[in-house]
């Protein structure tokens, strides 16, 4: 099973956007698990995950957690499909990464 | 103006980077969020006790005739017993704000360092305790002659010491972990729980902090420290004069939000997260100075339309301890509209007047979290970050929106101090609770959001010209 983390700064609107990609996974009948979590509290998140998306608005932290994750494929999502909550984007966004 | 842009963000992504990195700022902004819902409660509890349960003339109970004003000797008893409730609330709640913080703010920077932050916390609120004066002044009868008397004067558990509180967390968590990571500590053999050993190994960086607090609190109390004719009765008094005083003249004004309510959104334009980016502002200024009205209506000193009820007691107030206009309410009620930049107008604006159904489609899909003041699907869906041609009126909007409601309060239009309430309330219903059940208030909430749709049709109608020119030259 594949382990994406979504990581903003407080994990509200982004919890959104998780909920979205769980459907659509759930659709596509793909097993996956998909958590948000804060910025601040990825201590103990390290080997927990196969790939890390940052919310948009905060792009400035990609090294720190980048590095706080052990070097995992980490990427911005995309800004539109943020903002719309586009689930399908976003997943299909993670699984190229993790290519 | 594209220039422009990439100019500033390449300015501005280091800056936010550092200020949302910083582990001080961090600790401050999750210290603070833990104490949230306590501050919301207390804030309520006041709220009712002004609005519903309130014995004065023209009050809601007194006008519906179930309380009869004129004669105190027969209110009826459940009335005083409820308003007991509300003040012992508030006493739990925000009389003890800088109590809170001292222990939230010490734990969050210890956990964020990589420690446990349990013992750090205990040992903050311990040294909180030691820097406050525990003798008072009070009359022995009413206007009497003021006696020394052994007690500790709640206001230094109040917002008003809210500094003192950052500094003193601030100072036992960096001491505490200091000595963690040189490994100054007494070490347990390791059959020992590691609960215990870790209350242990709290023992020497403990008995450095208290010893360290407790003779400055002595070196203030006996006044060998002293400017000229200034003597501090504490560590608190004397943080209060040198900070608190100063901050909350230069930061603390009109020109203080205007800076944080123009760089909330200067920060959003380049897609960061501006309220997050400037909550230490927002936590050491505006949040506390809400909580600090709050305290002196509880008190029964000033109440929400800026009238002074105990004029000795308002005399009295330290410049940390006055009541203030500049709040976080102030821009949550009339200025945050459905997020930074009141984008809720901008949203009614799309729905009005936008021939582009993509930007009309977002628009209706941000319209209920906007209810609720979350605006990313719109800061990023439409999108506003990194669009020029909302550039002006998204940074112009919010100075706009404090200079209108601070005329406003000015002109006595509406209530004068506002009390802490959820950021997240909707339009109106925000502005109600936090200016004390006011439908004044809750009214211009309204007619700030008319403003706003106003000031962003015809940006909207610049975007259709563009979206159309775009159509055309495609079409051809």
């Amino acid at each position: 099973m594949q382990r994406i983390l979504l990581v903003c700064s407080q994990g509200m609107s982004t919890s959104i956007l998780v909920q979205k990609m769980q459907n659509e996974a759930k659709e596509q009948g793909i097993e996956v698990l998909i958590e948000a979590h804060a910025n601040a509290s990825l201590e103990n998140q390290k080997g927990n995950w196969d790939v890390c998306l940052l919310g948009p608005q905060i792009r400035y932290a990609k090294k720190q957690v980048q590095a706080a994750l052990d070097d995992i494929p980490t990427d911005i999502i995309n800004m539109q499909a943020y903002g719309m909550g586009d689930g399908k984007a976003v997943l299909k966004q993670a699984f190229e990464l993790m290519q | 103006m594209e220039k422009f842009i990439s100019k500033l963000e390449k300015y501005l992504l280091p800056v936010a980077e550092k200020l949302n990195g910083q582990r001080h700022l961090a600790s401050l902004r999750d210290g603070f969020i833990a104490t949230m819902p306590l501050l919301i409660i207390g804030a309520f509890a006041i709220m009712f006790k002004n609005v519903v349960f309130n014995i004065s003339e023209g009050s809601l109970l007194v006008s519906l005739g179930i309380v009869n004003a004129v004669d105190p000797a027969n209110y009826p008893i459940w009335m005083t017993n409820i308003n007991l409730v509300l003040d012992n609330i508030y006493n739990g709640s925000l009389a003890i704000t800088a109590l809170l913080v001292v222990y939230t703010i010490a734990f969050n920077l210890t956990e964020i360092k990589g420690y446990k932050g349990v013992e750090a916390g205990v040992l903050s609120l311990a040294a909180f305790f030691i820097a406050v004066p525990f003798m008072m002044e009070v009359p022995i009868s009413e206007g009497g002659e003021l006696i020394s008397v052994m007690a500790i004067n709640p206001s230094f558990f109040g917002p008003a010491n809210i500094i003192t509180a950052i500094l003193i967390a601030f100072f036992v968590s960096e001491v505490y972990t200091y000595f963690l990571k040189r490994e100054i500590t007494i070490k347990m053999p390791s059959e020992v729980p590691p609960a215990v050993g870790r209350s242990f190994a709290a023992l020497l960086p403990g008995a450095f902090i208290l010893v360290v607090i407790a003779i400055l609190q002595m070196l203030f109390t006996t006044e060998i420290i002293s400017f000229g004719t200034y003597t501090f009765d504490s560590i608190s008094s004397f943080i209060q004069l040198i900070i608190g005083a100063p901050l909350r003249i230069v930061g603390g004004g009109y020109f203080g939000l205007m800076v944080y309510a123009t760089m909330v959104n200067v920060f959003w334009f380049f897609g960061i997260h501006g309220p997050n980016t400037l909550a230490f502002m927002d936590q050491s200024i505006f949040s506390p100075a809400a909580v600090q009205n709050a305290v002196l209506i509880q008190q029964g000193i000033v109440d929400f339309s800026g009238n002074i009820l105990n004029q000795a007691a308002y005399d009295n107030l330290s410049t940390v301890e006055l009541p203030s206009i500049y709040t976080k309410t102030l821009v949550d009620s009339y200025v945050f509209l459905g997020g930074s930049g009141a984008t809720l107008g901008l949203i009614i604006a799309l729905l009005l007047a936008s021939k582009n159904e993509a930007n009309k489609k977002i628009a209706k899909y941000s319209f209920t979290p906007a209810l609720f003041n979350i605006n990313e699907p719109l800061l990023f869906g439409l999108p506003i970050v990194f669009n020029p041609i909302l550039f002006i009126p998204f940074i112009l909007i919010q100075p706009i929106l404090v200079t209108t409601a601070t005329l406003a309060i000015n002109f006595g239009l509406i209530p004068m101090y506002g009390i802490t309430i959820p950021w997240t309330s909707p339009v109106g219903l925000g502005a109600f609770l936090g200016y004390g059940g006011s439908f004044t208030a809750m009214a211009f909430a309204f007619f700030q959001l008319a403003l706003s749709t106003l000031l962003y049709y015809p940006f909207v109608v610049a975007m259709n010209r563009i979206h159309l020119n775009k159509n055309e030259k495609e079409g051809e």
